[in-house]
C-alpha cells in the first residue's frame, strides 16, 4: 500500500514567494521575466520536500504553475482564449473559461518539463498529473466544431501528445483527471471515446481518477474503459464500500481518495482505517495507493501539512495492524 | 434622505478598490508597523473619498466600498463566536483568503458592519446600503466542523446575520443587502438558501436586496426568485445575457440589479454597449423595477478604472433615462 496525492499543493510555500512575485510583476506592468520562473522552481522544489518529509512513497511537482484544474493542461495548446471566471464544481475556487474559436492544436508540449524538473529534484518517485479531454470540453466553450464529438477528440488529440512527450521524459505514472463525467454520466460513450484517443499507444501506467461527485454513477463500467489504475474520492461516492466489494476490482489497481482534501478536519483513526479496509475489501494491498480527495490547495498549508502526516501515519499503523 | 430615479437608479454592488495608501497602511497594520487609529482614520478618509465620487458620479443608492474589510467571509467570521480563521486559501489567480473554520456554535457577539454604516450614510443625503455576507454563502465559503450538516450550519449563520439586519435597520438602513454570491452554485441547495434568507429578512422593513455572481443561473432560474428578498442583483454582463432567454419564459418579478460593466476585465466598456445591454433587459423587466450596477464588487480594478466603470454605469442609465422620457414616459431623475 502506498501513499500519494492526486493534485497540487498550497502554492503560498517559501513564505508566499509566488504571490509577492506576481504582485511584484503586475505592479510593474504585466511583464514577466525570470524573477518568475525562479518563484516557480523554488517554490515547486519547497511542495515536493515537503511531500517527501510528509512520508509520501509517490509525489507530483505540486502542480505551482497550475492557475486552475482547467487551463492548465491548455498551456501548450493553441485555438482558444479565456474568458470569464466561471467556478469549479462546487468549490470557491473559479478558473477562466477556454473559449474554442480555431481548431485545437498542441503547439509545444508543456507539462513535460514541469515533470522532468519535479523528477531532477525529487528523492521519491514524480507521477504527472494531467486534466482529460472530456473535463476540458465540458468546461469550455466550443464556438468552432459546433459537435460535441469532434470537440472532445480535438482535445485528445492534444492531450496525446502531452501525454506521449510525458512519455518521452521517462513518466511511468500519469494520473488523468475526469470529474465532470461525474457531472454527466449519460455522455459515457463520448468520454470513452476521448479516453481511447489519450490513451492510444500508451507506454506510461494511465490512471484515471474521478472526484467532485458520486463515482457510482459510472461504476463498474468504468473499469472495461481504463485498464491501468482507477480512482476516486470516498468521501463523495455513494456507498464506497458497496463499489469496493464488486469482484470487478480482484487484480484492479486502485487509486482511493481516503482523505477529505476539502475540509480541515483531520480524519480520526478509525474514520481512516475503515477506508483503508474497505479499500481492501478485493485490492490487493500492493495493488492501492491512497490519497487525499483532491488538490490539496483547497486547504490551508498547515491543515495540508497535518493532514498529510496523518495519512501517512495512521496508514503505517494500519499496515502494522494487519 | 435625497430620493432615488423613479426608472433605472444606479446603484452598485458593495467593494470599490482600496487607495494605494490605505493598502500600504493595511499591510504596516499586519506587521505591526502602526497603529489601530491610523489604520482607522484611513480607512474613512477612503470610505469618504468613494462616497463623495460617487456623489459626482450621481450614483442614486451608494455603498460605503467596504474600505474596511479583507474579504466578503473572514471578515464576518472573525467578529462572530464559534469561528476561527485558516491560513490562505486561494481562490483565483493569485487571490487569496483566509477561509473561516466553525469549530464551535455560532454566536452574535454585537453588530459587525453597523458603525461603518452609520459613519458612511453621516457623509451623504443620499441612501447607503447596509450590507453582509448571507448565511448560505458563510457556510459554504466555511470550513464546517462543529456542524454535522450543511443545512445546520447555513441556519445557524441565520440566525447570528439576522440580528445583523436588525442591527442595521434600528441605525437607519433603508436598504439591506444581503450578498449570496455562492447560491448559484449548488441548485439542489436552492431551498436551503431560501429558507436561511427568511430567518435574515425576518420582520425587517428596510428594502432587502441579494447579488448573486459566477453561477449557471439557468439552473437554478426561475427557482432563484423564492429569496425574500425585493431585489436580486445579477453579474450579467461576464455571463453574457443568456438568462433573457429564461426571463421570456418565466418573468421576472422582482426588481433587478442589472450588471453592466465587468469587473474583472480592465477593458472599459463602451457607453453604447451598456445601453445597448439596459435597453435589451428593458424588454423583459420595466425601468422602474431595473436598477443599474456593475457586476459585482469593483474591487479588483484600480481606483480609476473604477470610477471609469462607475461613469459608463452611471452616463448610459442617464441617457437611456431621457430616452424613455422623449418617449412620453414620467421618469424623474
Ligand atoms: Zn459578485
Amino acid at each position: 500500500m502506498k501513499t500519494t496525492v492526486v493534485g497540487g499543493y498550497p502554492k503560498i510555500l517559501e513564505d508566499q514567494l509566488l504571490r509577492k512575485t506576481l504582485w511584484e510583476i503586475d505592479r510593474e506592468g504585466g511583464k514577466a521575466n525570470g524573477k518568475l520562473e525562479e518563484a516557480v522552481q523554488k517554490v515547486t522544489r519547497s511542495a515536493i520536500r515537503e511531500q517527501e518529509e510528509a512520508g509520501l512513497d509517490i509525489v507530483s511537482d505540486g502542480a505551482i504553475r497550475w492557475e486552475d484544474e482547467i487551463t492548465a493542461s491548455l498551456r501548450g495548446m493553441e485555438g482558444m482564449e479565456f474568458t470569464g471566471l466561471i467556478r469549479y464544481f462546487d468549490t470557491n475556487v473559479l478558473y477562466r473559461q477556454p473559449v474554442v474559436t480555431r481548431p485545437v492544436k498542441l503547439k509545444i508540449p508543456a507539462l513535460a518539463a514541469d515533470y522532468s524538473f519535479a523528477v531532477k529534484n525529487a528523492k521519491r518517485p514524480v507521477k504527472a498529473i494531467m486534466t482529460g479531454p472530456f473535463t476540458i470540453a465540458k468546461a469550455s466553450r466550443d464556438e468552432y466544431y459546433q459537435n460535441g464529438e469532434k470537440f472532445v477528440l480535438a482535445f485528445a488529440e492534444a492531450l496525446r501528445g502531452e501525454r506521449e512527450a510525458l512519455e518521452r521524459a521517462g513518466a511511468k505514472k500519469i494520473q488523468i483527471n475526469e470529474p465532470f463525467l461525474l457531472s454527466a454520466p449519460e455522455e459515457f460513450e463520448l468520454f470513452r471515446k476521448g479516453f481511447r484517443t489519450l490513451a492510444e499507444g500508451a507506454r506510461a501506467e494511465l490512471e484515471l481518477f474521478f472526484s467532485f461527485g458520486d463515482f457510482s454513477k459510472v461504476f463498474p463500467k468504468i473499469m472495461d474503459v481504463c485498464v491501468w489504475r482507477v480512482g476516486f474520492d470516498l468521501g463523495t461516492a455513494r456507498n464506497p464500500e458497496r463499489i469496493l466489494k464488486d469482484k470487478v476490482w480482484k487484480g484492479r489497481k486502485l487509486l482511493a481518495g481516503v482523505i477529505d482534501a476539502r475540509n480541515t478536519r483531520l480524519e480520526t483513526k478509525e474514520e481512516l482505517h475503515g477506508r483503508l479496509k474497505a479499500a481492501l475489501a478485493c485490492v490487493a494491498s500492493q495493488d492501492l495507493e491512497v490519497a487525499p480527495s483532491a488538490n490539496l490547495e483547497f486547504l490551508p498549508l498547515d491543515r495540508c501539512r497535518a493532514k498529510l502526516k496523518n495519512l501517512v501515519k495512521l496508514t503505517r499503523d494500519f499496515k502494522e495492524v494487519v | 434622505m435625497r430620493p432615488v430615479s423613479e426608472c433605472l437608479p444606479t446603484t452598485s454592488v458593495g467593494s470599490f478598490p482600496k487607495p494605494e495608501e490605505l493598502k500600504t497602511a493595511r499591510t504596516r497594520f499586519t506587521r505591526g508597523q502602526i497603529k489601530k487609529d491610523e489604520l482607522t482614520r484611513l480607512e474613512k478618509k477612503a470610505t469618504e473619498f468613494w462616497i463623495r465620487k460617487q456623489e459626482e458620479l450621481d450614483i442614486d443608492l451608494v455603498v460605503d466600498g467596504e474600505m474596511y474589510r479583507g474579504d466578503m467571509a473572514t471578515y464576518f467570521a472573525e467578529n462572530v463566536g464559534g469561528c476561527e480563521i485558516s491560513g490562505l486559501v486561494r481562490s483565483y489567480g493569485n487571490r487569496y483568503y483566509k477561509k473561516p473554520i466553525v469549530t464551535g456554535p455560532l454566536k452574535f457577539k454585537g453588530a459587525i458592519t453597523v458603525e461603518w454604516f452609520k459613519f458612511a450614510q453621516g457623509l451623504t443625503d443620499r441612501p447607503v446600503i447596509g450590507m453582509f455576507t448571507g448565511p448560505y454563502t458563510m457556510m459554504d465559503w466555511s470550513f464546517i466542523e462543529y456542524y454535522k450538516t450543511r443545512e445546520e450550519a447555513a441556519m445557524a449563520w441565520a440566525e447570528v446575520l439576522h440580528e445583523e439586519a436588525a442591527a442595521l435597520e434600528r441605525a437607519g438602513a433603508q436598504y439591506i443587502q444581503i450578498d449570496e454570491p455562492a447560491v448559484s452554485v449548488r441548485p439542489e441547495e436552492m431551498d436551503l438558501a431560501v429558507r436561511a434568507m427568511e430567518v435574515v429578512v425576518e420582520g425587517l422593513k428596510a428594502k432587502t436586496i441579494t447579488h448573486i455572481c459566477y453561477g449557471a443561473f439557468e439552473k437554478i432560474y426561475p427557482k432563484v426568485l423564492e429569496i425574500p428578498v425585493d431585489r436580486i442583483d445579477l453579474e450579467m454582463s461576464n455571463s453574457g445575457l443568456d438568462l433573457l432567454e429564461h426571463m421570456k419564459r418565466n418573468p421576472f418579478t422582482k426588481e433587478l440589479g442589472l450588471g453592466v460593466v465587468d469587473v474583472h476585465s480592465h477593458k472599459l466598456e463602451s457607453k453604447d454597449e451598456v445601453k445597448k445591454r439596459i435597453r435589451d433587459v428593458m424588454k423583459y423587466v420595466p425601468a422602474e423595477r431595473l436598477w443599474v450596477d456593475p457586476d459585482c464588487g469593483l474591487k479588483t480594478r484600480t481606483v480609476d478604472e473604477a470610477i471609469e466603470k462607475m461613469r459608463v454605469v452611471s452616463e448610459a442609465a442617464r441617457e437611456v433615462r431621457k430616452e424613455l422620457k422623449v418617449k412620453g414616459k414620467v421618469c424623474r431623475s
